[in-house]
């Protein structure tokens, strides 16, 4: 999949980097020198961050107008677009800042059907240029391969025209990960509190995993990803991280923490030169109080433990990194959640509806055909509907897989009823917020 | 966005980058003066990402110490940034204008204070320019200097990316970057401004090196040879050797004699040799040497005069350009 590079200097910049990556020593000192001047600039960071942020929203009710585009198909198209990146081995940021672009796209021009996944992959073209190191960057032909041979090389050009107009260039928007690095640092380097800088300062590495995973999650439901912005998702993410991983912090006070970084003096002396943008707080405690509900957290469950199947093969996978902590991670996280939900000490008649043992191994297993997320189960008939249209556009049209695996495998799910039941459940509410989506403003796909 | 390429008049060539040619144009209905960046686009490689980088950062960074970028014309083999126009460069500025390069210290402490400005408002929006050089420092007509060319600037973040040492000409490269780090963050920008900073007041670049070695030589014969005890953890460093030569710190008043004391002292906190001792560039504008600039003085009429001549001569010359093309 790596393209010849042309680049002379390629073998010695991996032998280097490889060099590096095996000196411990060396990445300890260089990330101490990074940080400490770092600490100099937070603050204004944070604000430019934000002021950027808030020049590159994409919009749901514009989405929502395409004529050919449902909401249904942006998990699939996230869903392969993960994978590419999963084996291009981008940055991190790339993914989230492809979304971005897609989605902003979306909400200005027209897009057809069949050029839905061209649109997404010269979206991550965008990203990873704009992004990743030189020789990362796939070519035309890379490209062309990993949509097999749907659109060519030409398409690619000036779909890449059109989006860079469109967006007016600006194809830099913080991603919810920049927000998340920035939010763990500022708390760390706070010295009003040092006992909750301790204890964060030692599971930081745990947190940041879990919070860049779950801000992953969210980009695939639409509700979730819509109603917040990028930093609001980075701080939901965190809070839901420290919650789950019982780390002995106050969630209220640690969201005031952030709220009034931006009501201090420091902040504010920087925001006063463009007076056109004053953010009050990232999140305020009523949203935070409207979102963290006992729907909010059963969903949670659900989602970190059904990831989509790009996620799966980046976290869960035999060969994954990250494999072995992942799973303690959301294992852990599944645990304190059920507690939540319902606290030991008054064990309830009705336990099988939570008989979890065999729900949260199901994605542990590596070998799990866990799919996408099930919003889009409710497509299924409506794809059906369309097989004829499918097949005659088919060269084009259809969103297709890097793998050879098919990726309707769906079976996983069946023998186990009260998933069954989840499903059945989505799918209707799914049909509800349809008609009427801006009216309940539900929280994933169950109404309050 | 929404210009066309006939809306300006292309008039002479400025400079030749790495990747793209400059012209000096004209506004066809205003008159008014810009420098055009022309970029060919090449049919594999699609908009080069220097240029997404470029544009989508000059974007966002709208500070008076920084080259504004008006527009952007995306034609099928051809990619063309109108950006304002500046007289010439601080290269063309010191042969023009110092003796034998060198500059008048009000000038220098008044163009030492603009870099700082423009440096400080790239990291505070998370920027690395990452090639500053006399060639990307433009001076107008007014005495202001903007920095310009962010082909190599890149957005960091808070855990570093990790980029290719194949940025910032050679003689302006901090010495860690030189020893083969690639995680470098905000302080190579500052090691370039030293640099500036001293060429500014002696006319001579700092440091001409040739070559990566050399250019390690060059900086160890004036700033000392560093060893593990002087700077922690150097041996690790993948272009580390310990056969170095031995040199012994020297007195920077001896390269920069016309520079006081307070100047001295800024430029050798620019130029640390490890990075985290590097000032950063909020510090540095606090830096006593600036304070005659930070109280409102009359240092900026003095230094208008030269331009002023300068400025008239340069709009009796104008029409003659215009009859060539």
């Amino acid at each position: 999949m790596i393209s010849n590079s042309p680049d002379p200097f390629l073998q010695v910049r991996l032998f280097n980097s490889q060099v590096k990556s095996t000196n411990f020593n060396l990445q300890s000192m260089e990330f101490k020198c990074h940080s400490t001047t770092i600490c100099d600039y937070q603050m204004e960071m944070l604000h430019h961050l934000l002021t950027v942020e808030s020049k590159t929203l994409p919009s749901m009710t514009l989405i929502e107008q395409q004529p050919e585009i449902k909401l249904g198909m942006r998990p699939l198209l996230l869903d392969f677009l993960m994978e590419v990146i999963t084996i291009l081995n981008l940055s991190r940021s790339t993914f989230p800042l492809t979304v971005n672009l897609i989605d902003r796209y979306c909400s200005t021009r027209i897009v057809k059907k069949q050029h839905y996944q061209l649109l997404g992959l010269t979206s991550l073209w965008i990203s990873c240029k704009n992004l990743d190191s030189k020789f990362k960057i796939p070519t035309l032909n890379d490209l062309r391969k990993i949509c097999v041979d749907s659109y060519y090389k030409e398409l690619f050009i000036e779909m890449e025209k059109h989006i860079l107009k469109s967006l007016e260039w600006m194809v830099n928007s913080p991603t919810f990960d920049a927000f998340i690095d920035l939010y763990l640092n500022l708390l760390i380097s706070n010295n009003n509190n040092p006992s909750v800088c301790d204890i964060i300062r030692k599971s930081i590495h745990n947190i940041k995993l879990l919070s860049n995973y779950i801000g992953e999650l969210f980009q695939f439901y639409p509700n979730i990803y819509f109603d917040y912005t990028s930093s609001q998702i980075a701080l939901i993410a965190i809070l839901a991280s420290i919650m789950t991983l019982k780390i002995p912090v106050n969630l209220i006070s640690l969201l005031n923490f952030y709220n009034d970084l931006l009501k201090t003096d420091e902040y504010k002396s920087n925001a006063c030169g463009d007076e056109a943008d004053n953010f009050d707080e990232i999140l305020s405690i009523n949203s935070f109080q409207s979102l963290f509900t006992k729907g909010f957290l059963k969903n949670l469950i659900k989602i970190i433990d059904n990831p989509p199947k790009s996620l799966e093969i980046k976290y869960f996978s035999e060969k994954g990194k990250y494999t072995q902590l992942m799973k303690s991670l959301v294992q852990c996280a599944i645990d304190s959640l059920m507690t939540l939900l319902d606290p030991p000490v008054t064990p309830k008649v009705e336990i099988p509806e939570i008989k979890q043992p065999t729900t949260f191994a199901l994605p542990l297993t590596p070998v799990s055909n866990s799919t996408s997320p099930r919003r889009f189960k409710s497509e299924k008939p409506d794809d059906e509907g369309t097989t004829a249209d499918a097949t005659a556009v088919n060269a084009s049209g259809t969103i297709t897989p890097v793998s050879l695996s098919s990726p309707n495998k769906k079976r996983g799910y069946d023998s186990i009823d009260e998933l069954e039941i989840a499903t059945s459940t989505i799918e209707q509410y799914q049909k509800v917020e349809h008609d009427e989506f801006k009216k309940s403003k539900g929280i994933f796909f169950i109404p309050r | 966005m929404t210009g066309s390429s006939s809306q300006f008049q292309q008039l002479e060539k400025l400079g030749e980058g790495t990747y793209a040619t400059v012209y000096k144009g004209r506004n066809r209905a205003t008159g008014a003066l810009v420098a055009l960046k022309e970029i060919n686009l090449d049919s594999e490689e699609g908009t080069p990402s220097t240029a997404i980088r470029e544009i989508s950062l000059m974007k966002e960074l709208d500070h008076e110490n920084i080259v504004t970028l008006y527009d952007v014309i995306h034609t099928e083999n051809k990619l063309t940034l109108v950006f304002e126009y500046m007289d010439k460069d601080l290269k063309k500025y010191m042969e023009v204008h110092g003796t034998q390069g060198a500059l008048d210290l009000k000038v220098v402490k008044s163009f030492m204070f603009q870099l700082l400005k423009g440096i400080m408002f790239c990291h505070d929006n998370r920027v690395l320019h990452r090639d500053l050089k006399p060639q990307n420092l433009l001076i107008n007509s007014k005495g202001e200097l903007k920095l310009g060319d962010f082909g190599l600037a890149r957005a960091f973040g808070i855990p570093f990316n990790t980029f290719s040492n194949e940025v910032v000409t050679l003689w302006y490269r901090a010495p860690d970057v030189l020893l083969g780090s690639r995680a470098y963050t905000t302080s190579i920008d500052i090691w370039s401004a030293g640099c500036i900073f001293a060429e500014m007041c002696t006319g001579k670049p700092l440091f001409p090196g040739t070559a990566n070695e050399d250019q390690l030589i060059k900086i160890f014969r004036l700033m000392g040879t560093p060893n593990e005890r002087t700077w922690p953890g150097i041996s690790q460093y993948a272009n580390y050797k310990n056969n170095w030569q031995i040199f012994v710190p020297q007195d920077l008043r001896l390269i920069v004699p016309n520079l006081d004391s307070l100047g001295l002292n800024l430029l050798q906190s620019l130029l640390q040799m490890r990075p985290e001792a590097r000032i950063t560039a909020r510090q540095a504008l606090q830096h006593p040497w600036f304070h005659e600039i930070t109280n409102p003085a009359p240092v900026m009429h003095q230094l208008s005069d030269p331009y002023q001549q300068e400025h008239h001569y340069q709009q009796q010359a104008q029409p003659i350009i215009d009859h060539q093309y």
